[in-house]
């Protein structure tokens, strides 16, 4: 049971979940970012740039829980779990949603390249590494874990699941200029597979009446490569939902599958201080080849036993050993043959208008939907840009959505041939850190603290470093009006 | 203008550092010592095997004591152990309530008392035990033909420390018949029975 709870607070903390995707859609307006193509590729940057290693790295966790969900402040100093007498059943369980979920994703771009042609093309190429996680926890589980059997014994867990992705992408994409208000944007992208798993239940229901316990499961176990030490042998439910980092091995960086997806967008100015924009990103799949299904079904009725000895073999130990063992075959994923998984990947759709009243000042409404079955999530975001300066961006928005309140910042600046950039997106002003009370200083970098929103866990950071060159946005736009007036 | 754009980007700047860290959760200081789970939860343990008299006289785990006036004494443990084989540390409860019906055949008024152990052979210090449903740890004297039954509630709690701690519960089995009995008049298919027996934790287990 303790390793139940653990599993349970891990989950709904650290683990993530399978397609955040991250995109860092707080830059999606700023002129000055770079990799705004990345959620629609007819959007540009304003000039050309070249990024090795560090041109984008973005880490991403969203959740509709978080640490002021699963914990509470106990008074002096001190914090309890709900599991603690003192957190009421009601306060605690009216703050989750029927299904909880936390999805994750960290992205690495190894090379990026951005270049105009004269034909007002924009062209991109990139290759990334992305590794998406994400588990789905249903309320029924926290209520099984808090109230027990004093508020009903009957539970469903079957909305609980988990799922991983790795993979590298290599990617082209190009945005067209289809009118002199108008462009579309095609970028495809070229996956190869390292590690996947998903998992499901179909039925995974809980009884604990007085005089019987029954738990009846039917879950299956989509694999590739996945890092787990019993990995095509039988795992139990718990390493099935959660990766263990000691366990991967160079096996889990070999190919596994392969795939192909393509993004598609739009952009309209429909006035000159209005913009419309719309894409669609991530339509494709991938073929993991090599990959394994595995089942755990099966139903477990315990109802006391007759006859227990007072002592010898027969005895109320032996008896219940053997029992749980069965239970325990009964949680555990057995292969059940090799076949080739198609996986979808998650499509995200993105639609926004962009304000432009000052030519430094600029504003937008950016509506975001994840489609992935009990991962997805949808949110409206508003933005507000000050680019005061060529040299200085800085962007702020603020988001709603189904996964709870997003916040976000980010700057942008250019030194010399150097553009940085680094942003952050949290669910709450408010954080948690192991050292209460230590506001962020930049001054004591030794101490740091690693902190936590307090609120649902929506974290988003994002920085890099890229090398831009050639003209800029305003810089073509003279040169083309100086061709115009020369005609 | 100038200087208000600038002053626009130095008010954002600042808002997201005033991003600051809530004092009421101190993650150093989280209390994980007493999480109560699975509260009402209720564990069937099942019918145990019959011991008749003729397993009392073979066993070393009973013994059939002759008295000077002719009666009998019968004292017996009875152990329902190794619960933590189903979760770990599974009697830490802040409450448990151990239900059984004894059915006996015996001509012995028995008294039983419980005694949670830890480490399977230390007596827990501290635990009150109360006895519910009739009140007394009392199984009277029953026949082959006509056996006694008895309903039985212990009510185990440890105030003292807010939660119990043990891995096993220990039945200490005392009984005695009437004088002048005479052995053989004893049948050796006579015994005593737990039936139905099951634990009740109304505050839930503590992990």
């Amino acid at each position: 049971m303790r390793k139940l709870s653990a599993i349970i607070i891990c989950l709904a903390l650290a683990a993530a979940g399978a397609q955040a995707q991250n995109t860092f859609q707080g830059g999606y307006f700023m002129d000055g970012y770079l990799y705004a193509h990345k959620m629609n590729p007819a959007l540009t940057a304003d000039r050309g740039y070249l990024g090795i290693g560090i041109g984008r790295f973005g880490v991403q966790t969203m959740s509709n829980v978080g640490y002021s969900t699963l914990y509470y402040p106990a008074g002096n100093g001190k914090v309890e779990s709900f599991l603690s007498d003192n957190v009421s059943s009601q306060d605690f369980l009216r703050k989750l949603n029927k299904n909880n979920v936390a999805v994750a994703d960290l992205q690495m771009d190894v090379f990026n390249l951005g270049f105009w042609t004269k034909n007002d093309r924009f062209h991109t190429v990139s290759i990334s590494a992305h590794i998406n996680d994400g588990i789905a926890a249903p309320k029924e589980l926290f209520r099984f874990l808090k109230d027990g059997a004093a508020d009903g014994s009957d539970f469903n867990f079957s909305s609980l699941g988990s799922k991983t992705r790795a993979y590298a992408e290599a990617a082209y994409g190009v945005s067209v200029p289809l009118t002199e208000s108008m462009r579309v944007g095609a970028k495809f992208k070229a996956l190869v597979g390292f590690t996947y798993a998903r998992t499901n239940f179909n039925r995974f229901d809980v009884s604990l009446r007085g005089d019987r316990w029954q738990i009846s499961t039917d879950g299956t176990l989509a694999q590739c490569n996945f890092p787990q030490e019993q990995s095509g042998q039988d795992i139990g439910i718990s390493d099935a939902v959660i990766i263990n980092p000691d366990n991967v091995t160079s096996d889990n960086l070999k190919p596994c599958g392969f795939g192909a997806a393509i993004d598609l967008g739009a952009t309209w100015d429909i006035l000159p201080w209005l913009q419309l924009s719309a894409s669609v990103t991530d339509l494709g799949f991938i073929r993991w080849g090599k990959g394994q299904n595995m089942a755990a079904r099966g139903n477990w009725t315990y109802e006391g036993f007759d006859n227990i000895s007072m002592s010898g073999d027969d005895d109320l130990g032996n008896k219940l050993e053997q029992k749980i063992s069965e239970l325990d075959n009964l949680l555990k994923f057995n292969k059940t043959g090799d076949s080739a998984l198609n996986d979808i990947l998650p499509a995200t759709f993105y639609a926004g208008a962009k304000f432009s009243p000052l030519w430094w000042l600029s504003a937008g409404v950016l509506g975001t939907v994840r489609t992935d079955g009990p991962y997805s999530w949808g949110e409206l975001r508003g933005a507000v840009n000050l680019e005061p300066a060529s040299w200085v961006g800085l962007s702020a928005s603020a988001a709603t959505g189904t996964l709870g309140p997003k916040y976000s910042a980010m700057l942008n600046l250019r030194l010399l041939v150097l553009s940085l950039f680094v942003g952050a997106e949290m669910s709450s002003l408010y954080l948690v850190s192991e050292e209460p009370g230590q506001r962020i200083s930049f001054k004591d970098l030794d101490n740091f603290p690693v902190m936590f929103p307090r609120d649902n866990l929506n974290v988003d950071l994002t920085f890099g470093v890229n090398i831009v060159f050639g003209y800029t946005r305003a810089q073509r736009k003279a040169m083309k009006a100086t061709l115009y007036d020369y005609e | 203008m100038k200087y208000f754009r600038y002053f626009l980007l130095l008010l954002a700047l600042t808002g997201v550092m005033q991003s600051c860290v809530d004092r009421d959760y101190d993650m150093d200081n989280l209390q994980d010592e007493s999480l109560t789970v699975l509260k009402g939860l209720e564990i069937p343990i099942g019918d145990f095997e019959e011991i008749t008299l003729k397993d009392l006289q073979l066993s070393d785990e009973f013994s059939l004591i002759p008295l000077s006036d002719l009666s009998f004494r019968l004292h017996s443990t009875v152990t329902l152990e190794d619960m933590n084989e189903l979760f770990t540390g599974f009697f830490n409860m802040s409450e448990a309530e151990i239900h059984m019906v004894v059915r006996n055949t015996l001509p012995f008024d028995f008294n039983i008392t419980a005694i949670p152990m830890y480490d399977r052979e230390y007596p827990v210090e501290g635990a009150e035990i109360e006895i519910i449903s009739n009140g007394k740890p009392h199984v009277p004297a029953g026949t082959l033909t006509k056996p006694s039954s008895s309903e039985l509630t212990f009510k185990l709690d440890f105030k003292e420390f807010g939660e119990l701690n043990f891995d096993v519960l220990r039945l200490v089995i005392d009984g005695q018949t009437g004088k002048n009995i005479d052995s053989p008049v004893l049948n050796d298919r006579q015994g005593f029975k737990l039936e139905d027996v099951y634990i009740k934790c109304p505050k839930g287990v503590k992990i």
